[in-house]
């Protein structure tokens, strides 16, 4: 097997769980019976292959068994059945700084979390100045550590990670730290980690995000491998899993709305151009977002704002208007707004509105919805990123200018 | 057995993760090992006042010294048995993100109960060379009778650090059961002058044999306090309860190490 290869056959685990958090020896004794243990299947009969080289997405909702496969494959622990085998070190980046001593200089803790990944001392000692450089802590690294910023900390964590001669990186999405520079420098050295031919296992909630670094994907669902391939196909089937594991009971329990109530926002919908409620929308489709407000009093004309939100919660855009501009009437009851979106400006994803009705001077909150409204942005094409990024290109050249003909659309990634 | 071997198969992670829990036991400083010697000493010195002074309850001559003797041993296997408790359970990131061979750590922090052992012997011996002439040609025995003693505490370690991950009440057993072993070993007294005992001696033979502590401990008492060679069925049973415990601790390592990182 060549370094840096990954292979599972046929990987299940299996681990016990305990009705209560932890057990004792004494229960265990004395309630031997009551305790018998629920067996959980973290993984199920999971097989895949990765080359040298490669490096590949590992999807899946919250407890789908992606972090059991990283650990399985960090070696942590070992498949209840099947085989799991790794050629060569595995450098993990999902917990950085483990092991460090708090009251040991940045220097001794170089020494000390290395060791833990199995290099020797005089390994360390010709990695040592590359791994202070890169985390940029050389007037700090003979102080203990716990004088560091939680930035500083990290950027050691970091340093040793990626210098500890790994064939095989473990990251997820959060694996750029410290201020936007050092993430920059993260996101670099882990492209160059690529461009070495080491593999990559990449664990992320986030589509482009996988996108962006891998070319091959794994989605999981309940510990079963559903997909192993493109990338943007396994995207695609992750986003119509979410779309349909959501029932609609759950949506509306998991609703969280707040607010003191004159006035509130009913009944929230979401329609293509042809005025059929929709959740999966193309990038650059006509989306409508049709809003009821009940009233339950006279009141001066509120605000309505609608905010946009990607899946993990972050702001994407806002949109405001004082409905009086809209003519609200004071003395009328049961409103109905439209707000237009001509073109969506996403390419993919899953995302969410959220909308809050306040009185016109914003003092007071009548009502607050949290994901009013979710839908899918399915991607069509060559699209690629968060962003529709549209232009006109043009070209002008030597004297005589000539208009390039025709316009063209492109689109590319947003996020740097 | 061979997860012993680790500890030099893996020389660089062992000293670092060595000192780091002789950083955390003594605070990175000289008199923190100063402040881990007063304990037994202090002992020591309280018991003598109680037992010898003030009860008259022994004959033995310089009882602070025959007590002091033994506490050496015992104080080293009561703190490597508590802090090997923790060893696994309190290292949770590491346990679940690293593969590392991972009863280094238990056998590290015994270690560090190895540098007090060493230095209490040190300050033990100095008086009893002064004071006892007959220890003068014998005191070297000990030495070599301290290998079964960390040896049984390496194994137990090893067992009750792993256990302590899956049962979450066993460091609390470990201390209570300390207690009674400790007045069950005969460190404050001898076993062959207990005036209750007259006429059914076969009583000091069971409290002697089936605590697996006293043969340990006697035989590095003999050439330290009463200037005597080992007896030749202590060292024997010494090294064979030492043998036992390094099997235990191979075996709870091997039963319980996969689902160490699960259960934290």
């Amino acid at each position: 097997m060549n370094v840096g290869t990954i292979v599972a056959e046929n990987v299940s685990r299996r681990f016990k769980v305990y009705p209560q958090r932890h057990v004792t020896l004494k229960e265990a004794i004395v309630r031997r019976r009551q305790l018998r243990p629920v067996e959980v299947w973290a993984l199920q009969d999971v097989s895949f292959q990765i080359e040298p080289g490669e490096s590949v997405g590992f999807m899946g909702r919250n407890g789908s068994g992606k972090t059991t496969l990283l650990r399985l494959i960090a070696g942590v622990f070992r498949p209840t059945s099947g085989r799991m085998a790794v050629a060569g070190r595995v450098g993990s980046l999902l917990e950085l700084g483990a092991g460090f001593h708090h009251d040991f200089t940045g220097r001794d803790n170089i020494y000390l979390s290395a060791s833990i990944y199995g290099l020797r001392k005089q390994d360390v000692d010709r990695r040592f100045d590359a791994i202070v450089e890169f985390s940029e802590l050389e007037r700090f690294i003979d102080l203990p550590v716990r004088t560091y910023s939680a930035g500083m900390y990290m950027r050691l964590g970091f340093s040793i990670a990626v210098n500890v001669d790994a064939d095989v990186l473990l990251l997820d999405e959060v694996f750029a730290v410290g201020d936007e520079a050092f993430q920059r420098k993260s996101v670099n050295r882990i492209l160059e980690f690529r461009r070495e031919g080491k593999t990559i296992a990449f664990v992320s909630h986030s589509g482009p995000a996988v996108e962006r670094m891998c070319d091959r994907a794994l989605l999981l669902r309940q510990g079963v491998l559903e997909y192993d391939g493109d990338t943007r196909e396994a995207i695609r089937r992750y986003h119509d899993m979410l779309a349909d594991e959501e029932d609609p009971a759950e949506r509306t329990a998991g609703l969280r709305e707040w607010g003191s109530g004159e006035a509130r926002v009913t009944d929230v919908r979401l329609e293509n151009a042809a005025g059929e409620v929709r959740e999966h929308f193309l990038p650059g489709e006509q989306v409508v977002l049709r809003l009821k407000v009940h009233n339950r009093e006279a009141i001066d004309p509120p605000s309505l704002a609608i905010e946009l939100r990607d899946v993990t919660g972050a702001l994407l855009s806002r949109a405001e208007r004082d409905l009086g501009e809209l003519g609200w009437d004071r003395n009328g009851e049961d409103a109905e707004v439209r707000f237009d979106i001509k073109r969506l400006p996403l390419v993919e994803g899953l995302f969410q509105f959220n909308v809050s009705l306040t009185d016109g001077a914003r003092a007071r909150r009548y009502h607050s919805v949290e994901k009013a409204a979710e839908f899918t942005v399915v991607p069509q094409g060559e699209a690629h990123g968060f962003v529709l990024f549209e232009g006109d290109w043009s070209l002008e050249q030597n004297a005589s200018v000539q208009a390039a003909p025709g316009s063209e659309t492109a689109q590319s990634s947003g996020r740097g | 057995m061979s997860l012993y071997a680790d500890v030099v198969r893996y020389p660089d992670l062992f000293l670092n993760i060595f000192r780091r829990e002789l950083y955390g036991k003594y605070r990175g400083s000289i008199l923190g090992l100063f402040w881990t010697l007063v304990n037994p000493l202090a002992l020591m010195a309280v018991y003598t006042l109680i037992f010898s002074v003030l009860l008259k309850a022994f004959q033995i001559e310089h009882y602070a010294l025959f007590v002091v003797s033994g506490l050496v041993s015992w104080v080293f296997f009561q703190s490597a048995l508590q802090m090997s408790c923790s060893s696994l359970f309190a290292q949770p990131t590491l346990v679940k993100q690293v593969r590392f061979p991972r009863h280094i750590l238990p056998l590290a922090v015994v270690g560090t109960n190895v540098v007090t052992l060493v230095a209490m012997l040190v300050v033990v011996l100095v008086p009893n060379l002064i004071v006892i002439p007959e220890t003068r040609t014998t005191f070297w025995a000990a030495i070599p009778m301290l290998l079964p003693l960390i040896a049984l505490a390496s194994g137990l370690g090893v067992v009750v650090g792993y256990v302590t991950v899956v049962y979450r009440d066993v460091e609390h057993l470990v201390t209570t059961i300390l207690l009674p072993w400790f007045f069950v070993t005969p460190i404050l007294y001898s076993l062959d002058e207990l005036p209750g005992l007259e006429g059914n001696e076969w009583v000091a033979d069971v409290l002697y044999y089936a605590n697996f502590v006293t043969p340990i401990v006697e035989s590095i008492r003999d050439p330290l306090f009463f200037g005597e060679w080992p007896a030749v069925g202590d060292v024997v049973y010494s090294v064979g309860a030492a043998l036992a415990a390094l099997a235990l601790g191979a075996l709870a390592a091997h039963r319980f190490d996969d689902q160490v990182p699960a259960s934290l």
